[in-house]
């Protein structure tokens, strides 16, 4: 193996004997000057002073960001890549305090910090600063003018404007009078503004400014490798998120990012190393801990309160907030300067696809508009072998969590998280049996979230799919009907989570209602995603931030919602007038259904029930009773088939309606779905019902009856979803199967 | 901030044939054997690699470090850094912790060390454990009798060959991951993403075949050394070499046959 060839960088005219020659002059100013590195902030006041050691980090900091955007990685097509992804930097830089920065104990802190964010070999050789102790670089935090007396903040964090860390500010921030620094680092305006919006948002959510923002800017321009992805980012905004708690008296700098993209194990077999990124993996949090408190003198630590939370639990934590609002807010996408202001997601990225999927699992895909991604994972071709390649790897990687048999098989199969669990020991101090268990069940809870979330984007465009109506091309149709076609095995988790009812298989039951998606879990509690009529809203009206009003509405109204309120616009009245308008003008329309089998109309023949079909929000979001969704009659029409219409005049019931037993078995009867073969399917619709029971997705009422809207979204992927044939196409051999897998005990029999 | 880097198809001519077979429809034996023939030079540097060899010296010395009376103590003479009879969990990231410090300490990162040191874990953790009925964990007992199983005769000739077999496993699942994504999809070659699986499975399953050889290679090497725990770097070097150069010379043997 060849030597690497070494990079060294004198930084800002710093001289070392030890120098080889053609090394690269870093200058900022002056004659010769081939780099711009600023760091600023405006106007913002924190008072006191920072020492020589934090002025110091910063400094550095500042050029190992610098050097690390300038020397190249390759681009990855080399017989081996790893020769040109390693590189070996050298540093030259001026220093207030030479004897601090050259000691053996600091040195090693330092590189070895580096070095495992960036997979680089770094090497630093420190100099006295030839200028005066308060020198005019960084100008960062030491020119801010005093504009009033010293604020109190009771917490430090580092927000980024990706969704995880706007969660941490939004839970950070939770508690009425709490005063919160929250330091960002500006490196883009793209995102700047967005920064800007959650702050200002958050003092409407609370009425009250608890998040005080301090944004840095820091560009640099120059002899930039524009391939080049830094890796060292963390540690400059370590630094300057440090240096900040240091001037408000703190010890502590808050981050936030799950523990699945903390850890961040690898998607793809080449994804080896710090090419999966690093900034917020426990070993780096703990290298940057151990700086810091040399740095200050004293203990101080950076602490990640999500390093146990998925993606989807943190945009949950988001929700339980009611602040869900906020996501449209935050940008996530890792291509930032190929951003559009009103596209910011590339939609194909990592962080695409995994923000993507954790939204839609959580249920929250109304708050973060699709038209905001440039690729839309849910219906786009992915057309980019690198996009295909993410995609598939990132659900390959998914699905592997799912088939993990315990802890020690978590180990075995993935040896990259063994890099984690000491240093999760360390900033946790968690014994290493609860280590290990919380990081496998986090990583289950992961495959699990993708698997929920690839299941009702199957249940929102399966059918278009398999009607060829979407490209194949799309991530579902890479994946392959078969993953959708049998119900995908949900293992228990080991500490924790849903455990399957005796006598029931372990299987997932998929729902479709049109548009309209909803998720459950037969082996646990119901899991429902968004049921999506307020997405129906934006595509009946064509008014795209519709739903997200409404939405953001009833959130901030603590979930309760009327139509007198005095946050509902006059112009979203009237878009949801019209929505019902609409609504009840074409059932078919309303439920996705395509084609004449269903007819509506007033036929009452044969015995009808009545009901409203509530939402699925209307479950977790109440409203009352001037609001009312679809109202329905289903009805058995004289040739045998089912049909559903919308009464003329809604009843304004605001219980939920519920179903008897003796009309499910009627519904379910062969002929009422005029099946051409015979067999005993009233046994198995009651089947159904006993099953959907002992999944406790249902309430229990009066007798033998279940909430409506189940039933009839039940009955909808009959109609729509099962072969894409509704009716007749439904053979009793598959109808079943269908049932079979949702349900261990025999037809027949109800709880 | 998961952001993620991947590499691209090898800018050689050979991988030509290696896009080919894999577009062309040939077997998983013919892509593998296209693959060394454009690049299995990365492969053979294995054997010279500084980070693959403390690698596998590092495994190959634990059976016998198990048969000491004093096992955690035994282990921190190699700097596993355990606090006592470890367990699973704990005998493998002590292992990996030790790698990550060798490799600062030499200053040599690479992308064969690092697959090497992942395929020494996972060969770690298969070989020590086993759960008795009704348990969570493997008891540190186990683990330790279970290494310390390893260290003569064909069971340490067996934990060699897995640990290559797992080597070239990743490094043959590394580089074709630069190639495989662009035959995903319809009219290609995978459909989905269920037969890219099946493809990878079987490169694999036929990487560990052919890591079989380094069975006799193996155990040729512990009876000249005598002893792992006293083998020098010269001979770990050795192993490598000649078992990597066995185990392409197998992997071709199978596309010809």
């Amino acid at each position: 193996m060849t030597a690497r060839e070494e990079h060294w960088f004198l930084c800002d005219g710093a001289e070392w004997r030890g120098v080889p020659t053609g090394a690269t002059q870093l200058r900022q100013r002056g004659p010769g000057a081939n780099l711009k590195f600023a760091l600023e902030k405006a106007e913002f006041s924190l008072g006191g002073e920072l020492t020589d050691r934090w002025r110091d980090l910063m400094r550095i900091a500042g050029f190992a960001w610098c050097v690390d955007r300038m020397v190249d990685r390759g681009d990855g097509s080399a017989i081996d890549p790893g020769e040109a992804w390693h590189r070996d930097l050298r540093l030259v830089i001026e220093v207030q305090e030479p004897e601090f920065w050259g000691a053996p104990e600091t040195t090693a802190a330092l590189t070895t910090m580096l070095g495992f964010l960036t997979d680089d070999d770094w090497e630093f050789h420190f100099t006295r600063s030839r200028t005066a102790a308060r020198a005019d670089w960084p100008r960062l935090l030491t020119e801010m003018k005093q504009v009033g007396p010293p604020r109190h903040y009771d917490r430090v964090l580092l927000l980024s404007g990706g969704l995880d860390s706007v969660a941490g500010l939004v839970e950070a921030t939770k508690d009425a009078g709490t005063n919160v620094l929250a330091v960002s680092i500006l490196s883009s305006e793209k995102v700047g503004h967005l920064q800007q919006a959650v702050n200002g948002l958050l003092e409407l959510h609370h009425g009250e400014p608890r998040a005080h923002p301090l944004q840095v800017r820091a560009t640099v321009a120059g002899a930039l490798n524009a391939r080049v992805v830094p890796r060292s980012r963390a540690f400059l905004f370590a630094a300057i998120g440090g240096a900040a708690a240091e001037l408000v008296g703190h010890s502590q700098v808050l981050l936030h990012e799950n523990g699945v993209g903390s850890i961040n194990l690898p998607v793809t077999a080449d994804s080896i190393g710090s090419r999966m990124n690093r900034p917020v993996h426990p070993r780096s949090v703990r290298r940057l801990c151990d700086l810091l408190s040399l740095v200050a003198g004293r203990r101080f630590s950076v602490d990640n309160p999500f390093r146990f939370k998925t993606k989807r639990e943190v945009v949950e934590t988001l929700k339980a907030n009611g602040a869900a609002t906020l996501i449209r807010h935050t940008v996530s996408c890792g291509h930032v300067r190929s951003a559009r202001r009103e596209q910011p997601h590339c939609g194909t990225c990592y962080q695409c696809v995994d923000r993507r999927l954790a939204v839609i699992a959580a249920g929250c895909a109304e708050f973060d508009p699709e038209w905001g991604y440039r690729t839309k994972i849910t219906r786009d071709a992915l057309t980019d072998d690198v996009a295909v390649k993410l995609a598939l790897g990132y659900v390959s990687r998914a699905d592997g969590f799912l088939e993990l048999d315990g802890v020690e098989d978590f180990i075995e199969r993935h040896p990259e998280a063994r890099r984690s669990i000491t240093d999760l020991m360390a900033i946790s101090s968690l014994e290493r049996d609860r280590v290990d268990r919380e990081t496998h069940d986090l990583h289950v809870r992961h495959g699990r979230d993708v698997d929920t979330a690839l299941a009702a984007i199957y249940a929102e465009t399966g059918h278009a799919l398999r009607r060829g109506k979407l490209t194949p091309r799309v991530l579902l149709g890479l994946l392959g009907p078969e993953r959708f076609a049998a119900p995908a095995a949900v293992p228990a988790v080991t500490s924790a989570g849903p455990r399957v009812p005796a006598g029931m298989k372990m299987s997932m039951l998929r729902m479709r209602v049109g548009a309209h998606a909803v998720t459950l879990w037969a082996g646990g509690p119901p899991q429902a995603l968004e049921f999506e009529a307020l997405g129906f809203i934006n595509k009946r009206t064509a008014k795209a931030n519709v739903a997200g009003q409404l939405l953001g509405l009833v959130a901030v109204r603590g979930g309760r919602l009327d139509l007198t309120d005095p946050g509902i616009t006059p112009e979203l009245r009237k878009n949801l007038s019209a929505y019902v308008t609409r609504l009840n003008s074409t059932l078919a329309e309303a439920l996705g259904i395509e084609g004449k089998l269903l007819r509506l109309g007033k036929s009452r023949d044969g015995y009808e029930a009545q009901c409203t079909l509530w939402s699925d929000a209307g479950v977790s979001l109440p409203v009352t009773g001037e609001v009312r969704w679809e109202q329905i009659a289903i009805s058995e029409l004289a040739d045998g088939r089912i049909s559903v219409r919308l009464p003329s005049s809604p009843s304004g019931r605001r219980d939920q309606p519920r179903l008897s037993v003796d009309f499910v078995e009627r519904v379910f009867s062969p002929e009422a779905l005029g099946l051409e073969t015979g067999g005993d399917l009233t046994a198995t619709g009651r089947d159904f019902l006993g099953c959907l029971r002992a999944s406790g997705s249902v309430e229990h009422g009066k007798g033998d009856s279940t909430p409506y809207l189940r039933v009839a979204s039940f009955l909808t992927e009959f109609l729509t979803g099962v072969g894409g044939e509704p009716f007749r196409a439904l053979s009793a051999v598959r109808l079943q199967a269908f049932f079979d897998a949702k349900s261990a005990r025999g037809p027949g029999r109800v709880d | 901030m998961g952001h993620w880097q991947p590499t691209k198809r090898p800018r050689v001519k050979r991988w030509r044939h290696v896009t080919d077979s894999l577009g062309g429809g040939a077997s998983v034996a013919d892509v593998l054997a296209a693959t060394l023939d454009a690049i299995g030079e990365s492969l053979l540097r294995a054997g010279t690699d500084a980070t693959v060899q403390d690698v596998a010296s590092l495994l190959l010395r634990l059976p016998a470090a198990a048969g000491h009376a004093d096992f955690a103590a035994a282990l921190r003479r190699l700097g596993l850094d355990v606090s006592g009879e470890p367990g699973v969990s704990e005998l493998t990231s002590a292992f990996s912790d030790e790698v990550d410090r060798v490799v600062e300490r030499t200053r040599a990162r690479s992308d064969l060390g690092e697959l090497a040191q992942m395929a020494a874990i996972e060969t770690l953790a298969a070989t020590v454990r086993h759960r008795a009925p009704g348990e969570q964990v493997t008891a540190p007992a186990v683990v330790r009798a279970r290494l310390a199983a390893c260290s003569s005769g064909n069971a340490f000739a067996g934990l060699a060959a897995d640990f290559l077999g797992r080597f070239t496993t990743r490094w043959l699942s590394y580089q074709l991951s630069r190639e495989v994504s662009g035959h995903v999809g319809p009219d290609k070659r995978f459909q989905e993403l269920r037969e890219e699986r099946k493809f990878a499975a079987e490169s694999g399953l036929r990487a560990r075949i052919a890591a079989m050889v380094v069975r006799d290679v193996a155990g040729e090497w512990l009876r000249r050394v005598g002893n792992a725990e006293l083998a020098k770097s010269s001979d770990v070097r050795d192993l490598l070499n000649r078992s990597v150069a066995a185990i392409a010379i197998e992997l071709r043997r199978a596309a010809a046959s």
